[in-house]
């Protein structure tokens, strides 16, 4: 990877990373856009939109409302798409393993990537305590400076997640490598089996969250009738 | 920035409240989550009113605990800024200015985040997977231009009722029913979800026999699934055992 590249993926995840909480929150930072951002800075648009759907629905359901925060699936996405980049020499002979291998890693690592969010917000809590202070003394400016200094610390949140997520991700792959034959000889992958597992589990996880009266029914309807549409088209 | 004589807001410093919305959460922390980012929003246009000199004094009273839905908030920060004009030019309020966010951002955030993050975000998200499953590109551009127009439409036509209607703006939100549309988005959500569920088991392009059979199985499979999340199961181990499962019957059975 360039220069330029690293520079591109690291405002990619910036912007992304801002619009989780900070910023307008414009659904830039779900997985499947931003990941299709950074595969498209990287010149691997395709991979990076079956990591996006990969992704994306696993942690839909966990709102952004209050003090509730979700694994950082942003930063998670960016990450595997930084990783298939970083690794692709090594990856043609077990492609769609390797990205399975992949995904895998990011996503438990998304979990406590979401520490830095919290860190974040706690330094947050200072800029507000300075703010308050500031007013005490009339100044109005204290108050601004304080409030957009947030941006920043939301910022280095964003590259700090995305940095353990690739260090963590990349060293788990280097480990892993070495065993992928062994395991692919043991356990043969149908591709479009293995990857549909990601987006079923998603699936999955709305269901749980979604109360809605008759959910069966209107499951397997939608179900039943997709089916046999794409069966007669 | 002067006092202004008239004690109102012009369309453009509308606009920028609206656009000064954006940045609400910037600064979110745990002691009063949106509370400083709230009265920034407020800042510019208070000194309209009241003046460099008077704007501290009027400000102590708004940095407090905030917390509502993002959406909604413009339309509640130009409602508390029309009390705050009324204030201003010496008439009576019916609610203190810097009382109203406290009695409406609880109602107000219920609303909006059942309609954006329970309602509209699940469905866009779902529909854009189902169409990025086919390799169609511009499935992601799709889904933002769908959440966002309902987004920006709430956050600019949310000022401009919110200045002209005052307090009573909460009555005219809770009039457009949108607890209910949002329930109705959600059923929506679930069929498509079973759509993508469908598409899913489809692209393994395996004979009528096998098709109508997997399509059987991913169904059961599907509702175990939901069984061992709602059992509290991490959903990490779900995903990694269900991986496992498949390589086993993928290697055991075919």
């Amino acid at each position: 990877m360039s220069t330029g590249q690293w520079g591109m993926v690291a405002l990619v995840s910036i912007l992304s990373g801002l619009d989780r909480t900070a910023l307008a929150q414009t659904l830039v930072s779900r997985p499947l856009v931003c990941a299709c951002a950074a595969g498209y800075v990287l010149g691997i648009f395709m991979p990076a939109l079956q990591i996006g759907i990969m992704i994306e629905l696993l942690w839909l359901m966990r709102l952004p409302v209050g003090a509730t925060i979700a694994p950082d699936d942003t930063q998670a996405a960016i990450g595997a798409v930084i990783l298939v980049k970083l690794f692709l020499p090594q990856l043609t002979e077990h492609f769609y393993a390797m990205i399975v291998f992949i995904v895998v890693a990011v996503v438990v690592l998304a979990e406590v990537g979401k520490c830095w969010d919290v860190w974040a917000r706690h330094l947050n809590e200072r800029l507000f305590s300075r703010a308050i202070k500031g007013l005490e003394r009339s100044s109005i400016r204290s108050l601004v400076v304080n409030h957009y200094a947030g941006l920043a610390v939301f910022s280095c949140s964003a590259l700090l997640s995305l940095l353990f997520i690739v260090a963590g991700g990349g060293a788990a792959l280097w480990f892993g490598m070495k065993y992928m034959p062994t395991l692919v000889a043991l356990f043969p992958v149908h591709e479009q089996w293995l990857l549909a597992v990601f987006p079923f589990v998603g699936i999955a996880s709305i269901l749980v969250v979604l109360q809605v009266k008759h959910t069966v029914t209107l499951f397997v309807s939608g179900f039943y009738v997709t089916y046999m549409l794409l069966e007669v088209l | 920035m002067d006092k202004n004589p008239q004690g109102d807001l012009t369309k453009w410093q509308l606009v920028r409240l609206s656009l000064r919305c954006l940045f609400l959460q910037s600064s979110w922390n745990y002691r009063q989550f949106q509370g400083l980012g709230w009265s920034v929003t407020l800042l510019p246009s208070l000194t309209l009113l009241y003046g460099k000199k008077r704007v501290a004094q009027v400000l102590r009273g708004h940095l407090k605990y905030f917390n509502t839905n993002t959406f909604f908030a413009p339309a509640v920060a130009a409602a508390t800024l029309s009390l705050e004009a009324e204030k201003s030019r010496g008439e009576q309020v019916t609610i203190e200015p810097s009382s109203y966010p406290d009695v409406v951002m609880a109602p107000v955030a219920a609303v909006g985040d059942a309609l954006f993050w329970g309602g509209l975000r699940p469905l866009f998200s779902v529909l854009a997977v189902g169409l990025a499953v086919y390799g169609h590109w511009w499935a992601p551009v799709l889904m933002l231009a769908l959440f966002n127009i309902p987004a920006g439409i709430f956050r600019v036509a949310g000022v401009w009722l919110g200045y002209h209607h005052g307090a009573s703006v909460v009555l005219l939100i809770q009039r457009w029913k949108l607890a209910d549309i949002a329930v109705a988005l959600k059923r929506c959500t679930v069929v498509v979800a079973g759509g993508l569920c469908a598409a899913l088991v489809h692209q393994t392009q395996l004979d009528l026999v096998w098709s109508v059979v997997s399509g059987a199985i991913a169904l059961i499979v599907l509702f175990l699934t939901v069984i061992f999340l709602r059992k509290g199961v991490p959903l990490t181990v779900v995903l990694i055992g269900l991986i496992v499962s498949v390589t086993a019957v993928d290697k055991l059975l075919l």
